[in-house]
């Protein structure tokens, strides 16, 4: 009986444990992955205090700072963020409908110049959560760049661009739980462990100082509310004056004489805030945007090419700020002696207002993207920034000179989503456009003066075996330059 | 009275045993999809042995690129060769030959790099150590390209190569999923498409 006794007690013990064991495992269990973080960063508003007029654009670039991954020395790579920043009624993000891609709009990621990311996931509004008090704007950016070229340290995640519209102070802050962050975790070789732990937030501070000016667009029928625009000219002094909705939908819409404020006269803005249409004119106009004048040759284009009037696309950077004009036309110079032709081109910078360390990266038809930032510059500027310095007044800033470092050509050709060719440009030269060059030589052909050939890499009227030349010429210079 | 209290404490005790059991199982399977999950929205690295080009719907491998070496286990300090073949599955043309081989130039010392006799002189022929690629750039300038049977195999690469330290290292082509401007290509004559390949990755061990 004592045996017995002693045998139950025994089993009873060994349950004890197990039963405590399993508890704990159970424990253990639910800590292994969940809310683990492979790396700490700080998000932060650079610079952090802004002072703008009613009226005025207020760029607020948004910076994500990534530390070391945990135990090593390697700094975390970063793919994927979601911003969430609240900000006071004095600032507004202009979009009138409210719709997602008008949102996205007021939102630029600089994909075109050595991405950090590359897609605005998604973007909106919300104003419920701070009521009259302000907004919140929550938006998410992506990267879809191979490991390697994902970014870490002090990363740009995106500039968001405000309109000030009435007088005041206030702030814009990060919500500290709705902002978060995942990246790339090389210690990790199942990729378990994404999420970059947000473990400080650097917010801004604003002023807005003048007068509120509306003047009154269209009836949005969808929001029972006249579209406002900020105007130096505007006829309400209030945005609730302006926008009130009162006869919106029976009143014939009443629009404001005169220029569209935020366009310019002869230029049409294209889908993003950021691109605008240039059609760039000489003027002697003198306002607060920088004017540009550069010089510049083409690859294989000789004196004698009648074929070689292409327009280019150009991007202006410098502390921050970044447009995008397309179809910047170029005037042909007369030939300095040396067997090739000279570009020039001037044009007001519309929107850009930087003068000082800028940058501009010049993208031709058929050629790649070049980066010019410096004056006689011939060879590959391999820094980060610009040393251009530019006036306001398109007749005395400076005429830069980027012809000795001539355009390279030969980006003609791409894939398609089948493999197939498409005629598009990828900012790349390789084998397919050396191929397709090639092909169109063999075939011949030739156009009329001024006419267009994708496959006529020196602009001279005509595919031939000189195309192939030139494209080799600029495929060897590119290869050279990258390793 | 105690084996009374003892009769009805071990089997409540046993039941809680296996109730935490299952507790403990569920969850930890749970554990897993929630990871299988996460593995899955990721952006999954490049398999050498899945040519990505066959996700690009590029169709079945015309070629089959093999990095090979004579022997996989190295010795630090000594030199081994490495060679790049490029085995032909079909019959074809070439206008455009791009070879990117990744390498890590902390560890390694590439030199004598060499090509087949049959190719063109190359655009670019080097070791990299600013991109940790060794690169062959080939275009073929003849009108009718270069011509391939079913079987033909080429040397696209060879080079020498001198392990600075022990371990385990791998090597496999750079494709369009690395880098935009450092893909393996190869481009058909007079269609100017890309073909599809295979490509396979090749592990050695370094020892001291």
């Amino acid at each position: 009986m004592k045996k017995n006794n002693l045998t139950m007690v025994l089993i009873t013990l060994v349950l004890v444990l197990a039963l405590a064991a399993a508890i704990s495992m159970v424990q253990t269990s639910q800590d292994t992955r969940r809310g683990a973080y492979f790396a700490g960063a700080k998000m932060l508003f650079d610079p952090i205090s802004y002072s703008k007029k009613v009226g005025e654009d207020l760029l607020v670039p948004v910076y994500i700072q990534t530390r070391n991954i945990a135990n090593t020395s390697e700094v975390s790579k970063v793919d994927f963020v979601q911003v969430n920043m609240c900000y006071g009624p004095e600032i507004r993000i202009e979009a009138q409908s409210g719709q997602e891609q008008e949102i996205k709009n007021n939102i630029t990621i600089d994909s075109q110049i050595d991405p950090s990311f590359t897609e605005i996931v998604y973007a909106k509004i919300d104003s419920t959560s701070t009521g009259s008090n302000g907004s919140c704007l929550e938006f998410a950016v992506r990267s879809d760049l191979a490991k390697d070229s994902l970014k870490s340290g002090i990363v740009r995640v995106a500039t968001v661009k405000y309109k000030a519209v009435s007088s005041g102070t206030g702030n814009i802050t990060f919500d500290t739980v709705r902002s978060m962050a995942s990246g790339y975790n090389t210690t990790d070789p199942n990729n378990i462990d994404q999420s970059i732990k947000l473990d400080e937030f650097v917010n801004a501070t604003y002023s807005i100082t003048g007068e509120s000016k509306y003047s009154r667009g269209q009836c949005n029928s969808s929001t029972g509310k006249y579209v406002c625009s900020v105007s130096q000219t505007g006829t309400y002094e209030s945005l609730a004056e302006c926008e009130q909705s009162e006869g919106c939908e029976s009143a014939s819409p009443t629009v404001t004489p005169g220029v569209t404020p935020g366009t310019t006269p002869g230029i049409t803005p294209s889908v993003t805030p950021t691109i605008v249409q240039a059609t760039p004119t000489l003027t002697n106009d003198v306002g607060n945007d920088a004017a540009v004048r550069f010089k510049l040759s083409f690859v294989g284009v000789r004196p004698e090419g009648e074929c070689s009037s292409w327009a280019v696309n150009l991007i202006a950077l410098g502390q921050g700020g970044t447009r995008v004009y397309t179809n910047v036309p170029l005037s042909a110079a007369q030939s300095d002696g040396s067997n090739k032709v000279n570009y020039t081109a001037a044009m007001v910078l519309d929107g850009f207002k930087n003068t000082s360390g800028v940058s501009l990266f010049i993208k031709g038809p058929k050629h790649l993207q070049m980066k010019y930032a410096r004056d006689g510059q011939n060879s590959a500027y391999d820094k980060a920034g610009g040393e251009l310095v530019l006036t306001t007044d398109i007749n005395t800033t400076p005429e830069y000179d980027f012809s000795a470092y001539p355009m390279l050509v030969g980006d003609v050709v791409t894939s398609g989503s089948g493999g197939e060719l498409v005629e598009s440009q990828d900012g790349v030269v390789d084998g397919r456009d050396f191929s397709y060059v090639k092909t169109k030589a063999i075939q011949r052909g030739s156009v009329d003066a001024g006419g267009w050939l994708l496959a006529d890499t020196n602009g001279d009227c005509a595919m031939n075996s000189v195309d192939i030349s030139t494209l080799m010429l600029s495929l060897a210079e590119k290869q050279g330059q990258l390793y | 009275m105690n084996k009374n209290i003892l009769k009805y404490i071990v089997p409540i005790i046993a039941v809680l045993v296996v109730v935490e059991s299952v507790i403990l199982i569920a969850r930890l399977t749970g554990n897993n999809t929630a990871d299988n999950q996460t593995v899955q929205t990721k952006v999954t690295e490049p398999t050498a042995n899945v040519p990505d080009q066959v996700s690009k719907n590029l169709g079945q491998p015309v070629f089959e690129v093999v990095i090979d070496t004579p022997i996989s286990t190295w010795k630090a300090g000594e030199a081994q060769k490495v060679v790049i073949k490029l085995n032909s599955l079909e019959e074809r043309a070439l206008d455009a030959l791009s070879v990117f081989v990744k390498y890590d130039s902390g560890k390694f010392e590439v030199d004598n790099i060499t090509y087949d006799v049959k190719l063109p002189k190359p655009i670019t022929l080097k070791a990299s150590a600013k991109t940790n690629l060794v690169v062959g750039n080939f275009m073929v300038a003849e009108s009718g390209g270069l011509k391939l049977s079913k079987g033909d195999s080429l040397a696209l690469l060879q080079f020498d190569i001198v392990p600075k330290e022990a371990g385990e290292f791998t090597f496999e082509l750079s494709t369009s999923q690395d880098s935009k401007e450092s893909a393996t290509m190869f481009v058909e004559t007079m269609t100017s498409k890309e073909l599809a390949y295979s490509g396979n990755k090749l592990t050695v061990s370094v020892t001291q």
